[in-house]
Order: structure tokens, then C-alpha cells, then sequence
């Protein structure tokens, strides 16, 4: 009997051991300091921590944090001093001179060097990773080290976006010891940077970072971020009001509406760049799986004007949004505002008269709609089943376009299926979003006709766009770039391979009651997901 | 004469059941959903392509409303009923399919025995074994989200328990002379499946159909729930699932959560009443003193 | 038992492991979509890196080829690269185990103790209101979606009273200064998952132990027992009991496949980081080689459940030594 005991305590030990192993499966630091740990939770996952494969906005978070750019942005979005203290342009506005900071260390201890600026740049430039920033480098042709502290850029043509390029700089003396064939699969488990922040450990649903000690710029009080992801938004919203984290990203309106009366939280409903959209398949090829009805231009701006798109902010978004048109957010200096003459409100009545006008009526009485030759209008709407928001948005607009006659069959799979399809050109209409950044040219690019097989979802070709395009690069005026934006925006809207709905916005809380020092960012936006990193570099605890 | 005996048999069933409690309020509890299901959205008209006014979401029960509204300003009550009429229906048909292809794999595998038999129980030794929830979620990820699908899985991947049961059946009724007899007299094997042991059988399969409902409704609830329901059928399951994943638990819209979960327990309930009575009808022991 | 049944059992065992590795292959390779584009969501691959990464996944070859290569790799315990974590599939679910044996194992014990608990009770004063309240309370518990209830408990215990923690199994990123404050975190955590988990057990097992008890006690040895007049705690003790035990060893290995289920709910619910979730993470990222390594994982441990807890019953159950 004494021995069995023994045996079940000594599996119990094994047990309780193994326990403690996962744990302290982070860095297993024990200090008794106080230390200032700020926990950041999102529903948004995690991809990987290889800057040159990752596509995934939440990571792009830590990246900002654990990686330095040579240009960053301040709180209103303008160039302030990265990795580069200074800058300078030549006459002809081809050539970029960027002066270093000095002294600057990797996080590993190896010094910084204008090599490293060049490398990262190279590496992106061939390879074309990096996904999220290399559009920011087209137009360099050449990169220069005069000295270890200064790196001379040469392009093509004036490139407007040069300080808005927020490409990370990499280390050269790890990345190059990878096979060029291994980059894109590279795990980056310990990621070495320059930033304020170093990578400390990783668990299976967080990232922790702490303060970099040696950074060369000011050192923020807070001493550690953890992000973790949540797959579960409710979860996320009790673990901030049991304070388990300090701040939350994504939260839904049922949350928003509770927190607002948690004197210990302050939540806000801020506004984000980017859009969610009907995109219509406009494929003109014949091999374009989509309805041929749909290359109609007629037949998109009817449904636009059929779908009551505030209905869809108020109920599918519970208010937390703006009606949607253009390409770029209001409140953005490119944002193009429609005319009365171009804007296409909602009105049944104009969707019909529309719809009468090119043909297109219900010659067999079944309420749906028929061209001359006896072809329904009868169109699949395909939405992300894990996105209720975007599904709820559909099947509202199915019941709206039910009215003028065109009859809609929703469709829901996964995000990776969907895409599919969209590589295909095989579907319909498909509804999805976009976040955008600081400088118009990610987002306008997307519907140029070199992104076609890309990010061109709509397989939308028009040759005025993409000569505007290209000519919105080369102009360092602000004033006559944004009147080229504008055109962009102005044909898009009235060709209508995007039916935007909504710019929503994105609801965030912080544990004000331990926190301080926070702010909006632009001053309706929101505390996180920004682009910038100036609230981690400034909230502060609560004395 | 066997008709006037089975008849005579199917009476004595019915009484013993409605002298049971348990039995007969699973009966009542079940019949009372099935009315429901057949009638109800007859006379409460409701669709959920059509959505309340703004200032109709999320409200709670009133004069108006009795059960409340949902996020999408519609009716909760009306969904219920419509909910239950698609609920009930995958659940009946999946249970079908598996009752058939338990049925058809036992009267096979225990008639003809040797191989056949072998090939066909380690077929249903493997569904038999094999979890079923991760099953299902992989097979209607293949398929697709649609009702059909989500009643093909269901009923796919429930039948393994009625055919090892039916199987057992098969070969003690072969056994049995009278089959030995029509053989010598020369019928053929269809013949004897389909007239003598199929009758025979029939009781058993009956009893394990009530099992197998109760799995059905949960598994559709549960597929549902992860995301890998229907979206266009207001299922119960569907119900739950825009009700989580819309926040009804934060926003303390138990009118929302509580009642499609309360629906599915119920029926779920009923059944499992029903197959609990069989069993102490059948098993003699567990009758009352 | 013979040795020959044993030997029966175990190959039989073996015939559905392969019909379960076969099955597992065709089903993983029949899912829509094109894996490499759900991997590597980038449209600016050009051909040569999608060529790399098929190559690298093995992608590139004919179906058949694809199959042996399975075939040969499992055999050396390489279930493949999970395309979402880019980490060896063996490495990635032997990670998740441990909590979800943890969960589980917890929520197994609380039920069983319980449940038998009940059932004993319930069959002793059979009849009674105690009888009845615990049948009803079996019955539903028994019939509760897992999923719901979960969520039920989740408003009463984390909205309502703001007692515990809703996901995960540690708080994430914390440093713990002690043992003690860890295992305490654990538990927190641990909390509502076990309780849910073995909510939804308690009513089987109890109603199992109920009836089988009930079946014992009108066996002729114990009307013996009662004629000898042995005191009735005598008689459920030494006699009653450990013949009613038998179907309970069943009914809980058996169950063993009706825990993975439960486990995948309540660990999506409760983002425990187990192999309940993992499969519902790679089931919706796509990623095969982890779906097919958990699926792997949990059937086989099933198929062995059984085969064990058929031996083990025909060695403590005299009849079916016969």
C-alpha cells in the first residue's frame, strides 16, 4: 500500500512539473520588481514573425515596435525622425540623402550600419517580399553607402511617397546567413531589431516585447507589451473587465454599449482607415467566371443605388461607421466627396428607372428582372462565414436589391475559399474589406490593371486610371497629386467595380483606471492599429 | 395473421408507454414540437430575409414582442417556431438516412455473415469509433455549408450503432427455423430479408431511432454553432450562433441565447425520455416494484 | 480469455487503424480550395516561390505519389509541416496534449466521482424524490448542448459574478513570481472548462450506475445476501458495487469518443490551447497536415480506448471468459 502511494505521488509531481514547465514557458524572469506590463488583446491573429511574409495587420503592430523604418509617423501622421535623424532631397527631387542615427545597436548587440538600410531595401526590391511594403519602394533604382551613417536613394521619377515608406529595416548579418529559397518560409522565432521594444518570448496566442534599454531615442515607461489574440471577442471583453489585459482592439457593439458603463474602462468607437465593399466581378475575358451581366456598368450603379447602406451602418454595425463612396476615407486629405450629380443615395426609385432605362424588366412576373434575350438577374453574393458583420450586410442587401428586382443568393465559406475564387474570377459579387494606410498609393493600386491576378479583386481595368496612377507618384505637389487622386477616386466611384458600403469603425478599449497618457489617433481615430506607435511610447501608469 | 399478432404487439407497446411517466412525457414534450414545427409557421408568417426597423434590435419581451427581438430587429418567437420546423426536419431526415444505412449494412452483414460480414463490421467498427463532432466538422467543411449537406453528415456518420444492433438481430432471427425452412422451400435472399427479417428487426430499429433523433438535433445545434451550419436556415443552431457571435451574452440579451438552447434541450429531452423508457419497457428489471 | 480472442481484438484493431489512415488521406485531399493560396495569402508570389513551396510541402506530386510518400513518412512519425504554424505537425499537437489530458482527465475524475455518487444514491432510494430529482437532473445534463452550456456558465460566473476567466490557460504573458501563484492561475483558468466538461458527463455516468445498480441489486445472490441477513451497506458495498462497476469501465472508455467532441466545444469556447482547438484552428485556416495529425491522433487514441477497455472487461468479467 505505502509503495502504490509512493508511485501515485511521484506521477503526481511529474505531472504538477510538466505544468509548471508550460508555464513558465516564456522567459521564466522571476523579479521582484514592480514591472509596468501592458497587455494589448485582439481578435485579430497573429501570422508569422517573418516581416517578409507577414500580411497579417496585427503583427504589423509588434513589427512596429520590435523594427524601426528610417521615416516614421507622429500622431498626425507626419514624417518625424526614424532610424534616419535627418533628411534631404536634391534639386531634381531624384535623389534622397537620409543622414543615420549614430551609435545605433541591434538588439543582439551588433552595430546598425547604412549596409543593413541597403540591404533590406535590395532584398525586397528583387524578391518582392515584404508584401505589405515593398510598393512603397518602386521608382528606387539605386541605393548608395557613401559612409556607415548615410544612405543615398536615387529613383526614377519624383517619388511622392518616399517619407511615407515604413518598410522596417532588417538585419543584414541574419538575414543574409538564410538561402534566398528559405526567406519566405523563415520562422523568425527570436526577430532582432532595432526598435524600442525587444521580442522576449511567444506563447501560442501572444507576443511579449520588452523595453529596449540601450534604444537610442527616449525610453517609454512602460516596460512590457503582450498582445495576444483572442478568438473569441466576448472572452476578450471579460478578460478587460476582470483586468486580466489592459487595453482591447475589435470589440463588438453589445461590448461597447456594456463598457460604456464600466467606469474602470474607457472605450471608443474610433474610425479606421479603410472600407468594406461589394466588389463585383467586371472580368471582360472569357474566361471570367462571373455573371456577363455584371460588366454591365448600369446594372452596378443600379445596386448600388438599391442597397440602403445606412440601414446596413445602423443594423448590421450598429452605428458604428459611416456611409461609404469613394476609395479613401472621409476626413482623409485625399478623401474624394462625390457631387449631388454623381452620388448615387439610396433611392428604389432611381434603381428602377435604371434598371427600365437599359432594358432590363420582369417580362415573366416570378419579381425577378429579365434582359431582352430572357437572362435573370440573379447574381450569388459571397460572404466570409466567421465575419457576422459582413454576413449580416449581405443578407440585408439581398433583401434590398429583392425590391428592384434583382434577386441575390448568399453564399458563406471561409476567407481561404473565398479567395479562391476570387483568384479565379469565378464569382459574382463577394463582399469584403480593405484597411488602408497613410499614403493613397496602396489603396488606389489595388484597381489598377497591373494588380489584376492580385489585388485587383474586381479584375477592374480602365486605361485613365492607371495613367493617373502612375503620374500620382511622381508628384511631390501635394495640392496637384491630390487632384489626380481625386480623378482616380471620381472614375472608380462611377464605374462602380466596388460598391463601397461602410468605413467602420473600430471599437477599442484601455483600463483607464490604471493607465494614462493615451489619445486618439487622428483625434476621431482610434488608440491602436494606427500605424504609429505614439501611445505605446506614451501611456504611462496611473500614480 | 402476423399483421392481426404485430398489431396486437404495437398495442401492448403504446399502453406500456403511456403507462410509463417518463415515456409519456417525452411523447407529449415531442408532440407538442412536432404540431409546432407542422403548423406553426402556417399561422405566424415570418422570413429571415426581411429585417425589423432600427429601433426594433435587441429589444426585450413585451406586449409586442413576447419573446423580444434579435439584433436584426426580427421577431424571436416567430424565428423559434420557423426554427423549429428546420431543426425537427434535418434532424428527421438525417435520422432516416442513418436508420436506413444502419438497417440495409446490419441485415447484409449479419444475413450473409463471412466476409461480407468481416468488410462490413470493420466499416462500422470505424464509424462506430471514430469521434464523431470532428468527423462531421471535417466532412462539412468539404461539402460546404448547406441544409442538404448538414443532413447528409449527420446522417452519414450515425448509423454504425443501429447496424451492429440490427446485425446481432439478423443472425438470432436466421437462426430461427422458419427462415431455415423458407430456404429449403427455395426463396430467394431479397425475399427473405425484406419479408422475414426486416419485420423482425423492425421493433429494435424503432427503439434505437429515438437514440439516434437525440444525437441528430445535438450534432446539428453543435455544427451550427462552430460556423458550419446553414446561414440562410434559422435553425436553433443558427439562432445560437448569430446570438454569440453577435454579443447577446455581453449585452445580457438572455431573451436571445436562452430560449433557441432551451428549445433544443427539450426536444433533445424528449427524445432521450422516449429511448430511456423503451429501455426500461424492454428490460424488465428496471420496471417499477 | 484466450490468447487467440486477444490476438482477434488487436488485429481487428489494426484493420481499423488503417481503414482510419486511409480514410484520413482521402477525406484531407477531397477539402476545397487550394491549400497554397490560403497559406501564403500573397498575390505578389511569383511562380518560382509557389513552386518552391509546393515542393517544399510536397505539393507537386501526383496524387498516388502523395499517398505513399504519407505512407512512408508516417511510418517514421512525420505527420508533415503545418502550413499555419511552418513547424512540424509532430511537434505543434505533441505540445497541445498535455492540456487537453489535463482538462479532461480533471473533468473525467470530478464526473465520475460524482456520478457514480449519484447513481449509487439514486438507485438505493429508488422511488424516492431523490430518486427523481436526480434522474431529472441526469437526464438534463445529459441532453444540454455542451456549447451552451458553456456559455450559460460563462454569464453566470464570468459576466454576472466576475469570478473567472473566460480563455486560455494561464494569463497570457504574465511572469509568476511563485509556483504556488501559478498553479493558482491554472486553476482560475481551469475553472468553468472542467465544471462544464464534467456537467455534461455527470448525467451519463450517473444514470449508467443507476441502472446497472438497479440491475445487480435484483440478481438472486443478493436476494440471498438479504435472506442471510446481511445489512444492506454490507450487501451494496461487498457485493453490489463492484459487479455494477463493470458497464461503468465500458460506458467511460466508450465515452473517451464522446470526450474529444466535448473537448473541441469546450475548448473553443474556452480558447484552451488543446488539441480540441487546434483541430477547430486548422480546420478553419485550412492547414491539412495539422488537421490530419490531430484527427490522426484522436482516432487512434479512441481505437486503442476500446481495445484496451475490452481486454481490461474480459478480464475482470468472469461471463465473458466463457
Amino acid at each position: 500500500m505505502k509503495t502504490r502511494f509512493k508511485k501515485y505521488t511521484i506521477f503526481a509531481l511529474i505531472f504538477v512539473l510538466s505544468i509548471v514547465q508550460i508555464g513558465c514557458g516564456g522567459s521564466g524572469q522571476t523579479s521582484e520588481e514592480e514591472i509596468n506590463s501592458f497587455t494589448v488583446g485582439s481578435s485579430a491573429a497573429f501570422d508569422t514573425m517573418n516581416p517578409l511574409s507577414s500580411y497579417m495587420q496585427a503583427t504589423y503592430e509588434f513589427f512596429m515596435l520590435i523594427y524601426d523604418p528610417l521615416v516614421k509617423y507622429d500622431e498626425n501622421y507626419e514624417p518625424i525622425p526614424g532610424l534616419a535623424k535627418d533628411w534631404d532631397t536634391s534639386e531634381d527631387e531624384l535623389t534622397w540623402t537620409f543622414n543615420l542615427q549614430e551609435g545605433v545597436k541591434w538588439h543582439d548587440g551588433e552595430p546598425f550600419t547604412s549596409d543593413d538600410v541597403k540591404y533590406t531595401y535590395e532584398l525586397m526590391m528583387d524578391t518582392g517580399l515584404g508584401y505589405m511594403y515593398s510598393s512603397y519602394l518602386t521608382g528606387i533604382t539605386d541605393i548608395q553607402c557613401p559612409d556607415e551613417n548615410t544612405v543615398v536613394i536615387s529613383t526614377d521619377f519624383p517619388k511622392a511617397n518616399m517619407l511615407m515608406n515604413s518598410t522596417p529595416i532588417l538585419p543584414e548579418h541574419i538575414l543574409s546567413e538564410i538561402p534566398d529559397e528559405e526567406l519566405e518560409i523563415w520562422a523568425n522565432e527570436n526577430p532582432v531589431g532595432t526598435g524600442v521594444y525587444k521580442f522576449d518570448s511567444q506563447g501560442d496566442n501572444f507576443v511579449k516585447v520588452v523595453v529596449n534599454e540601450d534604444y537610442f531615442g527616449d525610453i517609454p515607461e512602460v516596460d512590457e507589451y503582450i498582445f495576444v489574440s483572442y478568438d473569441n471577442i466576448d472572452s476578450m471583453a471579460q478578460s478587460l473587465m476582470l483586468g486580466e489585459i489592459d487595453g482591447a482592439n475589435n470589440l463588438n457593439t453589445a461590448q461597447y454599449n456594456q463598457l460604456m458603463d464600466d467606469e474602470n474602462v474607457s472605450v471608443i468607437s474610433g474610425e479606421e482607415k479603410g472600407f468594406m465593399q461589394v466588389g463585383v466581378n467586371c472580368w471582360t475575358a472569357d474566361e471570367s467566371g462571373g455573371n456577363p451581366l455584371l460588366k454591365e456598368k448600369g446594372i452596378r450603379q443600379a445596386i448600388e443605388l438599391a442597397i440602403n447602406k445606412q440601414k446596413i451602418v445602423d443594423m448590421a454595425y450598429n452605428g458604428h461607421g459611416t456611409v461609404g463612396t469613394t476609395l479613401i476615407n472621409p476626413g482623409d486629405y485625399f478623401h474624394y466627396e462625390p457631387t449631388e450629380a454623381e452620388l448615387r443615395s439610396y433611392s428604389i426609385d432611381k434603381a428602377n428607372d435604371l434598371l427600365d432605362s437599359t432594358g432590363y424588366v420582369d417580362s415573366n412576373g416570378d419579381g425577378v428582372r429579365e434582359s431582352s434575350e430572357g437572362e435573370p438577374l440573379e447574381f450569388e453574393l459571397i460572404t466570409i462565414a466567421d465575419n457576422l458583420e459582413e454576413v449580416k450586410s449581405g443578407q440585408m442587401i439581398a433583401a434590398d436589391l429583392a425590391e428592384v428586382g434583382i434577386k441575390v443568393n448568399n453564399v458563406t465559406m471561409d476567407s481561404g475559399a473565398l479567395y479562391d475564387q476570387i483568384i479565379g474570377g469565378t464569382y459574382d459579387m463577394f463582399i469584403w474589406g480593405w484597411g488602408s494606410d497613410v499614403d493613397p498609393t496602396v489603396i488606389t493600386g489595388v484597381l489598377t490593371t497591373d494588380q489584376i491576378g492580385g489585388n485587383n479583386e474586381p479584375f477592374f481595368s480602365n486605361e485613365r486610371y492607371d495613367e493617373l496612377f502612375l503620374l500620382q507618384q511622381q508628384e511631390l505637389d501635394e495640392e496637384a497629386r491630390r487632384e489626380m487622386v481625386w480623378e482616380m477616386q471620381q472614375i472608380a466611384y462611377e464605374e462602380a467595380p466596388y460598391i463601397i458600403i461602410i468605413y467602420a469603425n473600430n471599437i477599442q478599449a484601455i483600463r483607464s483606471d490604471r493607465w494614462t497618457g493615451f489619445k486618439q489617433i487622428p483625434e476621431t481615430g482610434t488608440y491602436f492599429f494606427n500605424l504609429t506607435d505614439y501611445n505605446y511610447l506614451n501611456i504611462k501608469p496611473v500614480e | 395473421m402476423k399483421w392481426i399478432l404485430r398489431i396486437k404487439k404495437m398495442k401492448e407497446f403504446g399502453k406500456a408507454v403511456a403507462k410509463n411517466k417518463m415515456a409519456l412525457t417525452g411523447a407529449v414534450i415531442l408532440g407538442v414540437f412536432i404540431l409546432v414545427a407542422i403548423f406553426g409557421p402556417i399561422l405566424v408568417p415570418f422570413s429571415t430575409m426581411e429585417f425589423g426597423a432600427v429601433e426594433d434590435m435587441l429589444q426585450p419581451p413585451s406586449g409586442k414582442y413576447l419573446l423580444g427581438t434579435d439584433d436584426m430587429g426580427r421577431d424571436i418567437l416567430a424565428n423559434l417556431i420557423h426554427g423549429a420546423r428546420i431543426s425537427l426536419l434535418i434532424g428527421a431526415v438525417a435520422t432516416l438516412i442513418s436508420m436506413f444505412i444502419g438497417t440495409l449494412v446490419g441485415i447484409l452483414a449479419g444475413y450473409f455473415g463471412k466476409g461480407l460480414d468481416n468488410v462490413l463490421m470493420r466499416f462500422t467498427d470505424f464509424f462506430l469509433v471514430i469521434p464523431w463532432l470532428p468527423l462531421m466538422m471535417v466532412l462539412a467543411a468539404i461539402l460546404g455549408t448547406s441544409l442538404w449537406n448538414i443532413i447528409f453528415v449527420i446522417g452519414i456518420t450515425g448509423w454504425a450503432g443501429t447496424a451492429r444492433v440490427v446485425r446481432a438481430q439478423t443472425m438470432s432471427i436466421k437462426e430461427r427455423q422458419f427462415v431455415e425452412r423458407t430456404v429449403s422451400i427455395g426463396a430467394g435472399n431479397l425475399h427473405i430479408m425484406l419479408r422475414h427479417i426486416l419485420p423482425n428487426v423492425f421493433p429494435l430499429v424503432f427503439a434505437n431511432t429515438v437514440l439516434v433523433a437525440a444525437v441528430a438535433i445535438v450534432s446539428e445545434t453543435t455544427l451550427s454553432f462552430l460556423g458550419l451550419g446553414d446561414p440562410t436556415m434559422a435553425s436553433w443552431g443558427m439562432m445560437l450562433h448569430y446570438a454569440f457571435e453577435g454579443g447577446a451574452t455581453a449585452a445580457g440579451a438572455y431573451w436571445y441565447y436562452l430560449p433557441p438552447g432551451i428549445c433544443v434541450v427539450l426536444v433533445v429531452l424528449s427524445f432521450t425520455l422516449l429511448g430511456y423508457a423503451f429501455d426500461e419497457i424492454l428490460n424488465p428489471k428496471l420496471r417499477g416494484r | 480469455m484466450t490468447r487467440k480472442i486477444i490476438a482477434r481484438k488487436l488485429l481487428y484493431a489494426l484493420l481499423t487503424i488503417l481503414v482510419v489512415l486511409v480514410f484520413n488521406y482521402i477525406l484531407f485531399r477531397v477539402l476545397p480550395g487550394n491549400p497554397l493560396s490560403m497559406m501564403m495569402r500573397n498575390p505578389r508570389a511569383t511562380p518560382e516561390t509557389i513552386a518552391a513551396v509546393k515542393e517544399f510541402y510536397g505539393l507537386d506530386q501526383p496524387w498516388y505519389l502523395q499517398f505513399f510518400t504519407y505512407f512512408k513518412n508516417l511510418i517514421h512519425g512525420d505527420l508533415g509541416i503545418s502550413f499555419v504554424y511552418k513547424a512540424p505537425v509532430a511537434e505543434v499537437v505533441a505540445k497541445k496534449i498535455l492540456p487537453t489530458v489535463l482538462m479532461v482527465g480533471l473533468a473525467e475524475i470530478v464526473a465520475i466521482v460524482v456520478g457514480i455518487f449519484l447513481g449509487i444514491i439514486a438507485a438505493w432510494k429508488r422511488g424516492t424524490k431523490l430518486d427523481v430529482a436526480t434522474l431529472s437532473f441526469s437526464l438534463v445534463t445529459y441532453s444540454v448542448p455542451t456549447f451552451w452550456l458553456g456559455m450559460i456558465l460563462v454569464v453566470l460566473f464570468s459576466v454576472q459574478m466576475r469570478l473567472f476567466p473566460t480563455s486560455g490557460m494561464f494569463t497570457p504573458g504574465k511572469n509568476f513570481i511563485t509556483t504556488f501563484a501559478m498553479l493558482k492561475d491554472l486553476f482560475r483558468h481551469l475553472a468553468l472548462p472542467v465544471l462544464t466538461m464534467s456537467l455534461v458527463l455527470i448525467g451519463q455516468y450517473a444514470l449508467t450506475m443507476r441502472n446497472t445498480l438497479i440491475d445487480v441489486l435484483s440478481e438472486d445472490y443478493i436476494t440471498t445476501a438479504r435472506a442471510k441477513g446481511f445489512r444492506e451497506r454490507y450487501i451494496l458495498k461487498k457485493h453490489a458495487l463492484p459487479n455494477a462497476m463493470l458497464p461503468m469501465i465500458t460506458i467511460i472508455a466508450i465515452n473517451i469518443g464522446f470526450v474529444v467532441a466535448g473537448a473541441i466545444q469546450v475548448e473553443t469556447i474556452f480558447s484552451w490551447p488543446g488539441l480540441g482547438r487546434l483541430m477547430y484552428e486548422a480546420l478553419r485556416a485550412r492547414d491539412y497536415p495539422l488537421l490530419q495529425g490531430v484527427f490522426l491522433l484522436v482516432t487512434l487514441s479512441v481505437v486503442l480506448a476500446n481495445v484496451l477497455a475490452d481486454i481490461t472487461y474480459s478480464y475482470i468479467d468472469p461471463r465473458v471468459k466463457n
